[in-house]
C-alpha cells in the first residue's frame, strides 16, 4: 500500500470534508484517477460530479498537480503515484 | 481614412511651449502595432532617446487606448501610458482599466502625447475638441480621490474622467503612480514622470462614437467573445464573486506565494489569514470596468484593527506586497494601506517589496532604530507599513527619503552587501509570484522589457495548470526559454496593444487568442489582419522595446534574479527543493535568445529586425556597433 498526500482549496476544501489536507492509501501502482476516485467514494456524488464530466475526463478548469507537475504533463489521470506524493487539486482558478 | 475602431488622430499637448496639436494617426502604426502598448512603444522608440533624464523635460508620457476600446466589444476599457521609467530606466508601461480610457476615445483620440515640463502646476482638460491646459495651483498638494473630487467641480461636469498623481508622484517618488477613479497606472513610477511635468491631472469628457467598419462581423466576433466568456469554467461566478484574491489561496498551495521578503516562502500558510475566505469576509460589492460583464474589482471594508472605515479594492498582489512579503497576517491592514497607497499615488507593489527589504535589513541589523525614524521596522508589524507609506509619499527625510525610490536605489544608497537582498528585477521589484517554484513566470519577470512584470507574459500555464500550447512542468527549466517567448508575445499582441483585458485571455479564450484579436480589431476597424498579423505585432513590440532599452544600457546581465533566487533553495512547502542556479538561468536564456533570433548576447539580429520590418531598430543597433 501506498500513502499519498491530498491537498486542495476554496469550493473543493467545501466537498472533501472542509479538509484542506488529508491523506490516503491506496494500492501500490495506483494511478491519479484511482486517488480521486477513491476521494469521490469517500465523499460522495457531489464531489464527482464536480471533478468528473460524464466522459470520465476531468471537467474543465479542474488542475491536478504530482509533487507540482500538472498531469497533463505527465500520463494525465493514468500518471502512477509512489508512496510519499504530494497530489494537489484546483477548482477552476484564475486571475493575478 | 479609417473606418472604424480608431478614431484618427494624435493629440500632442506640449507643457513648457503650452501648445496643442492634432496630428494624424498612421495607419502603417496602427497596422503594425494595434494601439495601447503597441503605440506606446512605438512612440517611446521614435520620439525619447534611451538616455534621456526620466524625470527631465525631454521624456514624454504616451497613453494611448486601444482600437476596441469605447466600443460594444467586452472589457477593452483599458489604456497603456508608456515612458521612460525612472524606477527602472528602460520602457517604463502600465495599463489602467476602469472608465478613464473609453473617454479619450470618446473625445476622438486614440493617442494622447505629453511633452515638456510646466514651470507651475496644471492640469489638462479635454473636452472633444477642445483642449486648455488650466491652473493646478489650488489643487497641487492634495491626494487623488479629493483631486478627482474637485476637478470635477472646477470643470462643472461630474461625468469628467481623471486621471491623476497624488502627493507622491508631486514628491517624485520613482514609485509614485498615476491613479484615475480607484484604478491604478500603478508601477515603474508613471506617477513621477507626470510629478516631474507638473501635471497634476488629466481630465477628460468626450461625445463621440467609436465608429464600427463592418458592423455584422463585428456583432459575430462580438457575441463569439461573448459566449466564450460564458463557457469559461472561471469567470462566473468564480471570478466575478472572488476576483484575484482567490490566487493566494493558489500560489500558498503551490509553495510559491513569497513571505518576509523571500526568506521563508512556503514555510507559513497566509492563505489561513489573509486568503480568500478572509478577504471575501470584508466583501461589500463588486466593480465593474467600462463594458465589462465581469466586474472582477471586490471593494473591500476593514472591520477591526483600528483599521475601521478603511474602504479599498486590494488585488492579488497587493495581499503579496502589503502581506506576506511584509509578514502581515491582517487583511484590514491589507485592505487600509492599500486604501492609503490609492490616496497618495503609490504603487502597492513596490512600495510593500520595499518595505519589505528595509524590514529585512532592519532584522539584520544593517538599518537601525535611528536610522528608521524609531519605527520597529519588524516583519508583520503592519503598523510600521501604514506608518512607512505615509514616510514614502512625502518623501520625508530619513526612512522616507531612504525607500521612496524604490529597492534599487535604497541598495545603493546603503551599499556594502544590502543589495542582496532587494527583490527586484532592472529595479521594478518583484510580484507575488516566488520565481523559483514557476520558472517560465520567472522567465519572463528576468527578460520582460519592463522589469519582473507579471503580466508581459504571464505563464498561465504554471501558475493555473491551462495545457495551452501544452502542459508543462513548473519546475522544468527545459523549453521555458520558448515557452516564455510565447506568453510575451501573445500577451502584447491580445491584450496589451488591442486593449483587451489579460484577464480574458486566459480564462476564455487561451487557445484562440490571436484569432479572436484578428476577428474584433479587424471587423471594427477595417484593417484584415490575420491572426499571423496579430502574433507577428507581440513580437515586433517586444523586439523594439529590447532595443529601446539596450539603447537605454541595458544588456543580458541584467536579465537575471536577485541574489537570493539564485542562491537559496525553498525549504518548505509545495515548491520545497526549488531554486533557480545560475546555471539553470543561463540555459533558460540561452533558449529564450534562441527562440527569438536574438544574439547569446541579447541582441535581436538583423534578420529577425527585418523580418519584423524594423528598419529603425536595425540603424540604432547598427550605429552602436551591435549590429
Ligand atoms: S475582468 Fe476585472 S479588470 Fe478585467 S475588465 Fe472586467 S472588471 Fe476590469
Amino acid at each position: 500500500m501506498i500513502t499519498v498526500e491530498i491537498t486542495t482549496i476554496m469550493d473543493l476544501k467545501a466537498l472533501m470534508g472542509e479538509k484542506k489536507d488529508q491523506t490516503i492509501v491506496l494500492p501500490e501502482g495506483a494511478a491519479v484517477g484511482d486517488a480521486l476516485n477513491q476521494l469521490c467514494n469517500t465523499y460522495g456524488p457531489v464531489l464527482n460530479k464536480r471533478l468528473f464530466a460524464n466522459s470520465g475526463a476531468l471537467n474543465p478548469g479542474i488542475a491536478v498537480f504530482v509533487n507540482g507537475c500538472v498531469i497533463d504533463a505527465l500520463a494525465g489521470l493514468e500518471s502512477s503515484l509512489k508512496n510519499g506524493d504530494r497530489v494537489l487539486i484546483f477548482p477552476p482558478v484564475g486571475g493575478g | 481614412m479609417f473606418q472604424g475602431g480608431y478614431m484618427g488622430k494624435v493629440l500632442r499637448v506640449n507643457l513648457t511651449t503650452k501648445t496643442v496639436l492634432v496630428e494624424d494617426l498612421p495607419e502603417k502604426i496602427a497596422r503594425d502595432y494595434i494601439g495601447g502598448a503597441g503605440f506606446g512603444v512605438k512612440y517611446l522608440f521614435d520620439e525619447v532617446p534611451g538616455d534621456v533624464d526620466p524625470l527631465g523635460a525631454d521624456n514624454k508620457l504616451i497613453f494611448a487606448p486601444g482600437p476596441l476600446s469605447g466600443t460594444a466589444a467586452p472589457c477593452a476599457s483599458r489604456i497603456a501610458v508608456t515612458t521612460k521609467s525612472p524606477l527602472t530606466g528602460a520602457v517604463g508601461m502600465s495599463l489602467s482599466g476602469g472608465y478613464f480610457p473609453v473617454e479619450l476615445k470618446f473625445a476622438g483620440y486614440d493617442v494622447l502625447i505629453i511633452e515638456g515640463q510646466s514651470e507651475t502646476p496644471v492640469y489638462l482638460h479635454i473636452r472633444d475638441d477642445k483642449v486648455s491646459i488650466k491652473n493646478a495651483e489650488k489643487i497641487w498638494g492634495m491626494d487623488t480621490q479629493i483631486t478627482q473630487t474637485i476637478i470635477k467641480q472646477d470643470v462643472g461636469d461630474q461625468n469628467t474622467r481623471i486621471a491623476c498623481i497624488g502627493q507622491a508622484g508631486e514628491n517624485l517618488s520613482k514609485m509614485a503612480a498615476i491613479i484615475n477613479e480607484r484604478r491604478a497606472f500603478g508601477r515603474k513610477g508613471v506617477g513621477a514622470v507626470m510629478g516631474s511635468k507638473n501635471l497634476k491631472a488629466i481630465a477628460i469628457r468626450g461625445t463621440k462614437e467609436v465608429p464600427i467598419a463592418n458592423p455584422e462581423a463585428f456583432s459575430a466576433a462580438r457575441k463569439f467573445m461573448l459566449d466564450a466568456m460564458k463557457q469559461s469554467p472561471v469567470l462566473y461566478p468564480e471570478f466575478s464573486k472572488l476576483g484575484t484574491p482567490m490566487v493566494v489561496d493558489v500560489t500558498s498551495a503551490m509553495g510559491m506565494f513569497p513571505s518576509e521578503n523571500y526568506r521563508n516562502t512556503g514555510e507559513k500558510d497566509y492563505s489561513e489569514t489573509i486568503g480568500v475566505e478572509a478577504s471575501l469576509s470584508r466583501n461589500k460589492g463588486n466593480e465593474h470596468c467600462y463594458g465589462c460583464p465581469v466586474g472582477c474589482t471586490q471593494l473591500k471594508l476593514a472591520k477591526g484593527q483600528g483599521y475601521e472605515g478603511g474602504m479599498s479594492d486590494p488585488e492579488y498582489e497587493t495581499y503579496y506586497s502589503l502581506g506576506s512579503v511584509v509578514g502581515v497576517e491582517s487583511v484590514d491592514s491589507i485592505i487600509y494601506n492599500d486604501m492609503l497607497c490609492d490616496k497618495y499615488g503609490l504603487d502597492t507593489m513596490s512600495v510593500g517589496v520595499t518595505i519589505a527589504f528595509a524590514m529585512e535589513l532592519f532584522e539584520r541589523g544593517m538599518l537601525s532604530a535611528a536610522d528608521t525614524n524609531g519605527i520597529d521596522l519588524r516583519f508583520g508589524n503592519h503598523q510600521a507599513v501604514t506608518q512607512l507609506i505615509e514616510e514614502i509619499a512625502f518623501r520625508r527625510a530619513g526612512i522616507g527619503e531612504l525607500l521612496c525610490d524604490g529597492s534599487r536605489i535604497m541598495a545603493e544608497k546603503i551599499g556594502g552587501d544590502a543589495g542582496d537582498f532587494a527583490m527586484h528585477i532592472k529595479g521594478l521589484e518583484l510580484p507575488a509570484y516566488d520565481p523559483r517554484g514557476a520558472k517560465a513566470h520567472g522567465l519572463n519577470f528576468a527578460t520582460s522589457y519592463t522589469g519582473a512584470d507579471h503580466n508581459r507574459g504571464y505563464a498561465f500555464q504554471e501558475v493555473f495548470g491551462i495545457p495551452v500550447p501544452k502542459a508543462y512542468d513548473r519546475f522544468a527549466v527545459a523549453g521555458k526559454g520558448w515557452l516564455t517567448k510565447w506568453n510575451q508575445d501573445i500577451r502584447c499582441a491580445t491584450t496589451d496593444c488591442p486593449t483587451m483585458c489579460g484577464f480574458l485571455m486566459d480564462m476564455a479564450v487561451p487557445a484562440i487568442a490571436e484569432q479572436n484579436t484578428a476577428d474584433l480589431v479587424s471587423s471594427a476597424s477595417g484593417l484584415a489582419l490575420t491572426k499571423e498579423d496579430v502574433g507577428k505585432v507581440g513580437e515586433r513590440v517586444n523586439n523594439l522595446a529590447r532595443v529601446y532599452n539596450i539603447s537605454a544600457g541595458f544588456t543580458r546581465a541584467d536579465d537575471t534574479f536577485p541574489k537570493r533566487i539564485i542562491d537559496e533553495t525553498i525549504k518548505e512547502g509545495g515548491s520545497s527543493g526549488q531554486r533557480i542556479s545560475q546555471e539553470d538561468l543561463d540555459l533558460m536564456l540561452n533558449e529564450y535568445y534562441e527562440a527569438r533570433n536574438w544574439a547569446q548576447d541579447g541582441v535581436p539580429s538583423q534578420q529577425k529586425l527585418a523580418e519584423l520590418d524594423l528598419p529603425e531598430a536595425a540603424a540604432l543597433l547598427e550605429a552602436r556597433g551591435l549590429l
